[in-house]
């Protein structure tokens, strides 16, 4: 159906011109009621003028061996058509030509274009196979609502398919997308690692907005066929169902989306019906993992008690036991020596193994489809069953789905979608990564017995205690979605299309505590031991759009197209939560079993509403192929605004140069197949705070009920003068390919101005709230990112492709306000409270920068820390306000290699990836180096570079000295990684043997992803979830 | 958008007329759409259109009095209270704080902004009623009775945020004040003179005592919102508030004139000694209280914090408590009695504040309340009218001050004052301290009088002074004015 819609925009302009062309042969229409097998009764013109050539014939898929309508037939003159038709729905057409002095071209998209030599005559009785062209989406541009010429488009897009993703990993969807988008990026979530229960989140071309938690505001909008989707959708998402992806990025491409485009779109595309007989096809993936564990590098038992006595755990210094009334020293010696004894029977536990596995997950595809030309039909199932490399954790997914299209006669299309999908997740009950890497190797994970040993050194918790218990934590969630999407070909010129879809999505968590968990220890009362908190969720959304387009194409080759749309989303979500506590037994955490609960607790619920209405305006104008402009213009109402700002107004423009198309470039135009330059501007915005900030809203509850009446109170005081955050960008570029496309550059460079950013500033308390929404600071990001690939060998049975991206962002904060000020002096105050220095904002530097005191080393009489003062002073008083701007924690450079070898069946994909520059804050360093905790288990380098005595020159402060470090430079180091995303040997079976298998095409591959990485920082990552590395089995087949 | 109209504007328009005709008329429908209110929720402009909808955001405010930092504990029975040395805790760090008047320290601060912000906070709940159109422009009941609480309660919990956090006017009448919020928007009010703070108390009160004044035209105007008034700032509560303010600005002839008023023209009257006892047991005196909030909840913090005793977080009575009501040894007050208990804990006996435990929830049979009975935190009292004629006549009539004392005396099972001596300032004090203990009143009683303050353990004096009268207004006031 894709190859079907994109292919109408380039041939309905190709229409105008086959009107002569059917006067003289009338069949073209007239046909359709025959039998499409029945070829032999193909109507030869009777009254063809003798020097006039006709041209007839059957135009069939090279690959499923089935007719083709909708093909453009053209002929060609001095670069202009002079003539032209289109097949009908039995893929047949008529031309009627004055003489053979021309060039006929067979265009359909998504194939290669074909040749009928006129020179021949009259031919009646032809049969073109067109080749399926392995660049087809090259094209067009997906924008969601309908798709534009990539010829004449002026904004910048990466486009993807769905087996470009699946060459990289067949797991993550996202991270496969970002891998291939220059310019968009994985936000690195080192606590998170490997969790497959964590959903990833991107940001594209820089940070917009001022967080101090998470990206969330950062992320692009996700359309996936029509419909918004989200962040945790897309990551459920199977990908064998994607056909494509455009991942748009400036202004002119994101125009259409007004108020969600700031931070560019995702389109996908799922995988149109071919008109083919009873297809199925199915696909198997399988996934080791590994923990990755190297890169913890802890301390064996004898140099953890070494450290200890070191760091002067064993002194007494000279104090009296109160019990014994003897010298405490004595139990010190007698605790080191029984250690000692125990290291030196060989005793060492291995606790980062305990929480981590050898994961294997599967996750299955089946599609089945099919259908004549006038109703084709889909059906597609899923199960895939994902653990992580954390003991007992997993993400369950099962989804089916259901898909007709219904064509009537040429020009109307109905198709109807339906999605089921369910969702079950578990978390490890393990808890946190990095317990057990403070756990002591000297001390026993369990008695001789079996039971977990709860008497460890230092009085610490054994995190095994709780992992054995029966609590656990589980959510689940299931979906139902239905979209219709309509199609109408008015005319040769006019186009309308509908797309509406309806979701309801029902979820559920529930958390239970074992009543015999650590945190109930000094809990006397059994009826408020255990805990369970259950939370239901409920949404409801729909959305729908309608959108007129005009294309027309001169004789010139100028084209003509216009398009008009109007928008409306729709969604309603609520949650409800609910705690109960008083389980006497580990295994029976039904609720019912429940013994009450928690005094001063209450039921607790959230609610979101939310609706948006939109139109928009779009043309473009392309003149003889050579220059072309567009322009966008997009209006956006949205319920969260209030009544002043309730409307939005954006828009974009773009200008573009095929420069190949010049006469001058005439004598070089067989070197080059495209040569384009492009630029836009335009107005962008997006939404990033809650409903209803901009609104005063009366909160009812029972909490206000007085006597006679229940109250009400004001949420807040709206902000009526809240407006939409916005940006302005302006983007250049440059599409080039040469050589039959055996090189191809995309260059982009752009800048992106935000202005009005949203942000909670503090209020006076007097003014009756202490925060508001206001929109304040100003932003810029600016950035270059290109994309260069190419053929270095290209033959039948080998090739070997090699490719780069490459992608610059500069940050730089250029407002400020007075609220941001404050923030600041807050992030301050709360500096001790976090391991990472927070931000700092500062007008001229970028929103990732990172500020410390500068460090003038240890002291080697003291062992104390020298702080540098702004004024170059030394001191040994920590003042926070002596931070200066170190680096950026974002790399400076960012880029991809990747290659891929073919021979004869055979491909072997190598993607490697690189971070250069970024600043980081060495956490390991500062907390398990320096100050560790000696009653924990440290980083080796603990030893290393120790002050230890008078005269010590050393890196690191006295060893006895267990306080964190206050945050300097000392711990700031530039990042460089190297690292081997992916590697992956595929195999595609000749068709011999696919014959012989009885099946039609047969694929199979292995995937090693994240096998190899190198840093310059040496840092435990993955502290609350472990990365991950292994392989991925992978076996496709349809029959 | 330019560029794109130039080329093609026109022959879109023209060519998708029928697309665009479609498209405004759908766009005519969409502010109606874009009209979303969850539930649970109303637009403010919405609902300030309708009478029972100004109840609702009025009972709201009344509501939002009794939070754990304003009137439901900390200017009630914990926070002033302790200020005044009248309760302590050993061994709890804020309760020290307190007890010092160390206004410095972080959690001292915190508390204090607590304080602050949620008084604004609900000032600005009864300046969105006051800034409704049906309101702003009240001429007839029962939109005066709306506007005249919404006004009352301005002025009244402004009152109190300039007793915190000012000078005593008296001894300093050019002190600077605080701001004084009357609109409801995000603009900054500005500072101003303590001076101005009582003149804009004075003009909300005076203007709320003439609209309280406007009667119903008709029956059907009266609804659910006009019974129960004593939960109300009601006419005769204003008059308090007034006598009030009046006395606290030195103005004794005003602040006798009103509560002369309360005692001549309001319904309310002393009780009998008999009736001391449970009076006030965390619910509102039938026959004392012009005003107090409603509150069903009060027991869960008066039973936690007054009725046991919890190491580190009840609050003990000062500790020669006894002292001043036995300071005649007969005939008995009635008081003793009714606002002390004795609980035994660890073999040792202990003095608790019982004056606001409910003894229905006490007891367990709350379904044996009697229905008229409104629960709540009483916040004026009638006796306070006595003793402001008492001594604002202490000079000009002394026969008629002695008489207004007398009769507390004697509601209260005292004897009335020997003839042969003449009333004083102490022995008013006395008596309001017997009468008001626990009831927030005391420590701005000191400020006023520019007393000093007898510590807790009555062992050592804390000389009158505005280290101690003056709570510092916090920080977050001053850095976020832009």
């Amino acid at each position: 159906m894709k190859r079907y819609v994109s292919s109408l925009l380039l041939f309905s302009a190709l229409a105008f011109n086959t009107q002569a062309a059917s006067m003289v042969s009338p069949a073209s229409k007239g046909n359709t009621t025959e039998e499409p097998s029945s070829k032999s009764t193909h109507q030869t013109p009777a009254a063809a003028p003798t020097d006039s050539i006709m041209l007839a014939g059957v135009i069939y898929d090279a690959e499923l061996n089935d007719v083709l309508p909708g093909v453009s037939i053209a002929a060609w003159k001095s670069g202009r058509i002079i003539a032209g038709t289109t097949t009908d729905m039995d893929g047949r057409f008529h031309l009627a030509l004055k003489d053979g002095n021309c060039e006929v071209r067979v265009t359909y998209m998504g194939f290669k274009t074909a040749y009928i030599d006129a020179k021949k005559g009259s031919q009646t009785l032809l049969k073109i196979m067109l080749e399926p062209d392995a660049k087809k989406m090259d094209n067009v541009v997906v924008t969601g609502f309908f798709n534009k010429s990539k010829v004449s488009f002026t904004g910048s897009v990466t486009q993807l398919k769905g087996e470009d993703l699946k060459q990289v990993t067949g797991v993550n969807i996202i991270s496969a997308i970002a891998a291939l988008t220059p310019g968009l990026e994985v936000v690195v979530n080192s606590a998170q690692g490997s969790n497959p229960n964590h959903v990833p989140e991107l940001v594209m071309r820089g940070m917009s907005s001022f967080s101090n938690e998470g990206q969330s505001v950062n992320q692009p909008t996700i359309i996936l066929d029509g419909t918004e989707i989200s962040m945790q959708e897309l990551y459920d998402l199977d990908m064998n169902e994607v056909e494509s992806i455009n991942v748009l990025k400036d202004a002119a491409a994101t125009a259409l989306y007004g108020s969600k485009a700031s931070n560019g779109v995702i389109v996908i595309t799922r995988k149109p019906i071919q008109n083919s007989t009873l297809h199925v096809s199915y696909n198997f993936l399988g996934n080791v993992q590994m923990p990755r564990l190297n890169e913890y590098h802890l301390l064996s038992p004898m140099q953890k008690l070494e450290y200890e006595r070191m760091a002067g755990l064993y002194d007494a210094k000279g104090a009296i036991s109160a019990q014994t009334g003897l010298p405490l020293q004595y139990e010190y010696d007698e605790l080191y020596n029984e250690r000692y004894k125990a290291i030196m029977a060989g005793q060492s536990s291995d606790w980062l193994a305990q929480p981590s596995r050898n994961s294997f997950s599967h996750d299955h595809s089946l599609r089945v489809y099919g259908g004549a030309s006038n109703l084709r039909y889909e059906l597609t199932g899923r199960y895939a069953n994902t653990h992580g490399v954390m003991k007992d954790d997993l993400r369950r997914r099962y989804s089916i789905g259901f898909k007709l299209d219904y064509y009537i006669k040429n020009s109307i299309q109905i198709s109807n979608r339906t999605n089921y999908g369910e969702i079950m997740t578990k978390a490890t009950p393990y808890g946190s990564f990095s317990t057990y890497a403070q756990m002591n190797p000297y001390d026993r994970m369990y008695n001789e017995d079996g039971s977990v040993n709860n008497n460890l050194a230092w009085d610490l918790n054994n995190p095994l205690h709780d992992a054995t218990l029966g609590s656990y934590s589980k959510t689940g969630n299931k979906s139902l979605s239905n979209s219709t999407d309509l199609r109408w070909d008015i005319n040769r010129m006019f186009r309308l299309t509908g797309h509406f879809n309806v979701t309801s999505t029902e979820g559920w968590s529930d958390a239970f505590t074992s009543p015999f968990a650590r945190r109930y220890k000094n809990e006397t009362d059994l009826s408020k031991r255990g805990s369970l908190q259950k939370g239901t969720n409920r949404s409801n959304s729909y959305n729908g759009n309608i959108v007129g387009t005009f294309n027309k194409l001169f004789k010139d080759e100028s084209l003509i197209s216009a398009s008009a749309g109007w928008e409306v989303n729709h969604s309603d979500a609520r949650s409800e939560y609910l705690n109960a506590i008083g389980f006497y037994n580990d295994a029976m955490s039904f609720i019912g079993n429940a013994a009450g609960y928690p005094t001063n607790s209450s039921p607790a619920g959230t609610q979101s509403k939310s609706a948006d209405v939109g139109a928009f305006l779009s043309g473009n104008y392309s003149f003889r192929n050579r220059y072309f402009v567009d322009g966008t213009w997009r209006l956006t109402g949205s319920s969260q605004f209030g009544e002043n700002n309730r409307w939005g107004n954006f828009w974009s423009a773009g200008a573009g140069w095929n420069v190949m198309n010049e006469g001058f470039m005439k004598e070089a135009k067989d070197l080059f197949d495209v040569f384009k330059l492009r630029g836009s501007l335009g107005y962008t915005g997006k939404v990033s705070f809650s409903p209803f900030q901009a609104m005063t809203m009366y909160q009812y509850s029972n909490r206000y009920e007085y006597k006679n009446g229940i109250g009400a109170v004001p949420l807040t005081i709206g902000n009526v003068n809240l407006a939409w955050e916005r940006t302005m960008s302006y983007n250049l570029g440059l599409d080039f390919s040469m050589f039959e496309r055996r090189l191809n550059i995309v260059l982009d460079a752009y800048i992106r101005n935000t202005t009005d950013l949203l942000l909670n500033k503090s209020m006076a308390p007097s003014t009756g709230v202490t925060s508001a929404m206001g929109n304040l600071g100003e932003l810029q990001n600016k950035g270059i990112e290109f994309q260069i690939d190419g053929y270095i060998f290209r033959t039948k049975d080998f090739n070997w492709k090699l490719g780069t991206t490459g992608y610059i962002n500069r940050n730089k904060i250029t407002k400020i306000n007075n609220a941001l000020k404050e923030m600041n002096k807050r992030n301050e105050e709360m500096a001790t409270a976090y391991l990472e220095p927070l931000a700092q904002y500062a007008e001229g530097e970028s929103v990732t920068a990172l500020k410390l005191v500068r460090s003038g080393g240890i002291d080697p009489a003291t062992g104390r820390e020298v702080y540098i003062k702004r004024n170059g002073e030394r001191t040994f008083t920590y003042d926070a306000t002596d931070r200066v701007l170190i680096g950026d924690t974002q790399p400076k450079y960012t880029g991809t290699i990747n290659t891929s070898v073919y021979w004869k069946g055979f491909t072997l994909y190598a993607l490697f990836d690189f971070r250069m520059g970024g600043w980081i804050y060495n956490t390991t360093r500062a907390t398990k180096v320096e100050g560790s905790n000696p009653k924990y288990n440290a980083d080796e380098r603990v030893f290393d570079e120790r002050w230890k005595q008078p005269g010590d020159i050393a890196f690191y402060k006295n060893i006895a000295d267990a306080s964190r470090p206050q945050q300097t430079d000392r711990f700031a180091e530039k990042e460089n990684t190297l690292n081997l995303g992916t590697l992956n040997l595929s195999y595609e079976f000749n068709k011999d043997i696919c014959a012989k298998l009885h099946v039609r095409n047969l694929r199979c591959g292995i995937n090693f992803t994240d096998i190899f990485r190198i840093s310059t920082v040496k840092i435990e990552r993955g502290t609350d979830y472990l990365y991950s590395k292994g392989f991925e089995i992978n076996v496709s087949t349809t029959f | 958008m330019k560029v794109f109209l130039t080329f093609h504007g026109i022959s879109v328009v023209a060519k998708n007329s029928l697309l665009i005709s479609a498209l405004a008329l759908t766009l005519t429908g969409c502010n109606s759409f874009l009209d979303i209110t969850p539930d649970g929720q109303a637009k403010r402009d919405e609902m300030l259109k309708t009478k029972s909808g100004i109840e609702d955001a009025l009972y709201g405010t009344y509501a939002q009095m009794r939070q754990q930092s304003l009137y439901g504990c900390e200017l009630s029975i914990r926070g002033v209270e302790v200020l005044a040395q009248n309760m302590t805790c050993p061994g709890n760090d804020d309760i020290e704080m307190l007890q010092n008047y160390e206004y410095d320290k972080t959690d001292m601060r915190s508390w204090a902004e607590s304080i602050w912000t949620a008084m604004y906070n609900n000032i600005s709940n009864a300046n969105s009623v006051l800034n409704s159109d049906l309101v702003r422009g009240a001429r007839e009941f029962p939109y005066t009775t709306y506007k005249g609480e919404a006004l009352a309660l301005r002025a009244y919990m402004h009152f109190d945020l300039v007793r915190l956090f000012t000078p005593q006017y008296t001894l300093n009448p050019t002190a600077d004040g605080i701001p004084y919020q009357t609109e409801f928007s995000l603009v900054t009010p500005q500072f101003e003179s303590e001076q101005k703070n009582y003149e804009h108390i004075l003009a909300d009160l005076l203007e709320a005592e003439r609209l309280l004044k406007v009667q119903p035209k008709h029956q059907y105007d009266v609804t659910a919102f006009m019974n129960d008034s004593q939960s109300h700032l009601n006419l005769y509560a204003v008059w308090g508030t007034l006598a009030r303010v009046y006395l606290t600005m030195g103005n004794k002839e005003k602040a006798a004139a009103y509560a002369d008023s309360v005692i001549t023209k309001s319904p309310y009257k002393l009780k009998e000694k008999t009736e001391v006892i449970n009076d006030v047991a965390g619910i509102l005196s039938q026959k004392e209280t012009l005003f107090g909030v409603y509150y069903g909840d009060f027991y869960s913090t008066t039973s936690e914090l007054l009725q046991k005793r919890t190491f580190y977080q009840s609050l003990d009575p000062r500790s020669d408590f006894m002292d001043y009501y036995e300071r005649e040894s007969l005939p008995l007050d009635y008081r003793t009695s009714a606002y002390f208990t004795q609980i035994e804990a660890g073999g040792q006996y202990f003095y608790r504040l019982s004056k606001f435990t409910d003894i229905y929830e006490l007891n367990n049979n709350s379904g044996s309340r009697p229905a008229e009975l409104i629960l709540g935190i009483n916040l004026i009292r009638i006796p306070e009218m006595y003793y402001i004629l008492a001594e604002c006549l202490l000079d000009s009539d002394p026969a008629k001050a002695k008489a207004y004392y007398n009769e507390v005396r004697a509601h209260r099972g005292l004897s009335a004052l020997d003839e042969s001596t003449d009333l004083t300032q102490e022995l008013i004090d006395l008596e309001f301290f017997k009468e008001y203990f626990g009831e927030g009143q005391q420590f701005f009683r000191y400020k006023r009088l520019n007393q000093p303050i007898s510590s807790h353990d009555a062992q050592s004096i804390y000389p009158a002074s505005d280290k101690i009268y003056v709570i510092p207004i916090p920080n977050s006031e001053y850095a976020n004015r832009y």
